[in-house]
């Protein structure tokens, strides 16, 4: 007569269970489709620039979270967002579609705004004789795209987390650009924010993003936002979200200050 | 006389030979799945897993619950490009067997729901925004081999699963499967 130990029984039963549960409760990607597609250079007069701008549809601040933000930034001494670093874990695929017969070089970038500001690398461009523009927050590779050919690509999570953390020292810690962006954070505990070195995780998260195509030929780039919530602050109608139902974020363009007087 | 008497002794000890247990059973199949039909061509085939958890209440009737996960290759136009999926099924269902010594034929057949683990599919309308669950229909079939120890079995089973909510995506399943049934013999 075979002899069960209840704790045998239930653990045979219940392993392979918790294993698939634990399987499908990782965080999962979803994916935002670009409203509408960068064209460029559509003929020889038309502009070899166009950019087109995504912001994340994000349900507003519950009580709790309000409340256990305002106390981690009185902690810190410093005004937190409601979407931080690590929030989102958010890449953007592309594809590149040339529409001429030839070779041609183009560049995806990508720029963007957390709560309180946006980054437009032209603002920091006071004398176009003098002043270089500076990079933008991701991508600006060159990229060869065949005649009549197709490229794919992607700008990476850690990519738009670095851009994030950039965006914050060159905004609110008032950062040289170029430091900023040369600047790998990935290994810096904290970062710089108006004068407190805050974590990492306290930072400002990117809510959107302002995808740019530049190319001389007639091109098309087609974008798709791909984004792991790690916080549940996503609606989930996504795109489709009723606009009373997401935050409005109005983040202002960052200005920087003008140099010193001599 | 004495070969009828050799048959009479063989016939008992031959089915007493492959005891299977009954009762509460657990079951676990690794296999491969894909999406057949209009869909097929947007989900590539994958690797699958499936887990039940049946009873018996006759030697010919178990009924059940089951769960499976299969992670797939989105192929939908780009972008996204080598972006991957999981599909999560979970069901109630009844399971019949006819059993012949050691060999065992089934068919099976439930419903319960599927949870697609992401919206890539949106782009050619298998999911709407923000839906990530649908109903499932599922059935099947399969051979199993009871081994000695009456608790054991292994198999090879195949399904078919059609989930209404996704704009009728459909698929097809095969896996080989190994079963533990606690409890006395049949």
């Amino acid at each position: 007569m075979p002899t069960y130990r209840v704790g045998d029984t239930m653990l045979r039963t219940l392993l392979p269970w918790t294993i698939l549960a634990a399987a499908a409760c990782g965080t999962d990607p979803q994916y935002l489709p670009g409203p509408t597609a960068v064209e460029v250079a559509v003929d020889p007069m038309a502009a070899t620039t166009a950019t087109a701008t995504v912001t994340l549809p994000i349900v507003p601040e519950s009580d709790a979270d309000r409340t256990a933000r305002e106390a981690r930034a009185t902690a810190l001494g410093v005004e937190l967002a409601y979407v931080r670093v690590g929030d989102l874990e958010v890449s953007i695929e592309w594809t590149l579609k040339n529409l001429t017969d030839t070779e041609a070089v183009a560049k995806v970038k990508v720029d963007g705004g957390n709560q309180f500001f946006y980054y437009y690398p032209l603002a920091f461009v006071i004398d176009p004789r003098e002043d270089p523009t500076p990079p933008s927050l991701a991508g600006g590779i060159p990229i060869r795209v065949p005649g009549q050919g197709t490229v794919s690509g992607v700008i990476r999570e850690d990519a738009l987390r670095e851009a994030a953390l950039d965006l914050e020292a060159i905004t609110r810690g008032q950062v040289n650009p170029f430091a900023a962006l040369l600047n790998v954070n990935e290994d810096d505990p904290t970062i710089p924010v108006a004068g407190v070195d805050v974590p990492q995780d306290a930072a400002s998260g990117l809510v959107r993003f302002d995808i740019t195509l530049e190319a001389a030929q007639h091109m098309i780039l087609e974008y798709v936002v791909r984004v792991r919530d790690q916080r549940g602050l996503l609606h989930d109608q996504l795109l489709a979200a009723p606009i009373d139902e997401i935050v409005e974020f109005a983040p202002a363009e960052y200005i920087p200050p003008p140099p010193p007087p001599a | 006389m004495r070969s009828l008497a050799v048959v009479v002794v063989l016939v008992p000890s031959l089915a007493a030979a492959r005891p299977a247990a009954r009762g509460v059973s657990a079951e676990a199949g690794l296999g491969a799945g894909g999406v057949i039909g209009a869909d097929a061509a947007w989900v590539q085939p994958g690797p699958a897993l499936t887990l039940r958890v049946g009873y018996d209440l006759w030697s010919w009737l178990t009924v059940g619950v089951a769960a499976a996960a299969s992670t797939h290759e989105a192929t939908v136009p780009a972008p996204p490009v080598g972006e991957y999926l999981q599909l999560y099924r979970g069901r109630a269902d009844a399971r019949l067997t006819a059993r012949l010594d050691a060999v065992a034929l089934y068919l099976e057949g439930g419903a319960g729901a599927a949870m697609m683990s992401s919206n890539v599919l949106a782009k050619v309308g298998v999911v709407e925004p923000g839906q990530r669950f649908s109903p499932v229909l599922a059935g099947g079939g399969g051979l199993e081999y009871q081994l000695q120890n009456r608790h054991y079995a292994v198999g090879l089973g195949g399904e078919y699963w059609v989930a209404p909510s996704f704009t009728g995506l459909q698929g097809v399943e095969v896996r080989a499967f190994l079963r533990y049934t606690y409890g006395g013999s049949r």
